[in-house]
């Protein structure tokens, strides 16, 4: 009981520091650990997985922008759980999985009312660095400055993945029955 | 320029519009609220006035909207699992004799 009593303090702050600065950003952690899963289940575990390094490591946290300290937690344990993470979330590359990347052309694919079920196939098809650009910048909102600095790429790979991404989801929902397009002749979409 | 050029010129030329090709490059700026205050009326003008880029600039529009709406989205149950475990984390941690 000695030890425990001599522990308790240090407990109980880190437990109160946890609940403040950590517990407020679970949410954002939940969807940025989607954007780097590929499913429902592994985000959960992916998350779970962060909150506990967190909570072991808050001792030496400095207490300032815990969203970002947050989410590069769940990155490094997403990066070091695969290695397919590894190359596509720290890779600086331009030509990640370049392939796919064909400009459309204009007016051959335009999104019409979209379905959550077709968005997210195709946001899931992405690669995680494209998919973590779109949810940064999209959903929660951020600068292509922010995303830049909280991703440790110069914000030119932010628009660059940002531009290429989206212009994927455009692809990947244009032949879907919600597909609203004006009749313009598929055959000049060119398909690397 | 292929793929950034509009039919609405001379029909098969590939003939961009004075303006398309500024207009589309930043396009994604725009919408995303990036565009340089300097340039923003001149890049706004092109896409009021030319019909495929505007078309453009409603697609990527759609489509930021709908990755906003299903990327804000995080399954009920799931979340309160998490939430439930956030509040735990410590129990875990602390009582791990390990």
């Amino acid at each position: 009981m000695s030890g425990e009593a001599a522990t308790a303090p240090d407990g109980s702050a880190r437990r109160q520091r946890f609940e403040e600065l950590i517990v407020p950003e679970v949410e954002f952690l939940a969807r940025v650990t989607r954007s780097m899963s590929r499913s429902t289940a592994e985000a959960e575990d992916l998350a779970q997985d962060a909150l506990l390094k967190a909570y072991r490591a808050l001792d030496g946290f400095d207490g300032r922008h815990p969203r970002a300290w947050l989410y590069r937690i769940a990155r490094n344990t997403a990066i070091n759980r695969d290695q397919r993470n590894r190359e596509l979330l720290l890779s600086e590359d331009e030509e990640i999985d370049g392939a796919g990347d064909v400009m459309a052309e204009p007016e051959s694919q335009v999104v019409g009312p979209i379905l959550d079920a077709e968005l997210q196939t195709a946001l899931d098809a992405l690669p995680p660095a494209f998919r973590i650009v779109l949810q940064l910048v999209d959903v929660e909102g951020m600068r292509y400055q922010e995303a830049a600095e909280l991703l440790d790429v110069p914000v030119g790979t932010i628009m660059s993945r940002l531009h290429r991404a989206r212009n994927r989801v455009r692809r990947a929902l244009a032949g879907s029955p919600l597909d609203r397009s004006r009749g313009v002749d598929r055959s000049t979409e060119v398909e690397a | 320029m292929n793929g950034r050029e509009h039919d609405g010129g001379v029909a098969g030329s590939g003939h961009v519009e004075p303006g398309c090709a500024e207009a589309l490059a930043k396009l994604q700026d725009l919408i995303d609220g990036e565009l340089p205050a300097s340039s923003a009326p001149r890049i706004m003008a092109h896409l009021e006035a030319c019909p495929p880029c505007g078309f453009e600039r409603e697609a990527f529009e759609r489509i930021k909207a709908a990755v906003a709406s299903c990327g804000n989205y995080v399954d009920a149950e799931s979340m309160q699992r998490l939430r439930t475990f956030a509040s735990r984390v410590a129990e875990f941690v602390d009582d791990d004799p390990s």
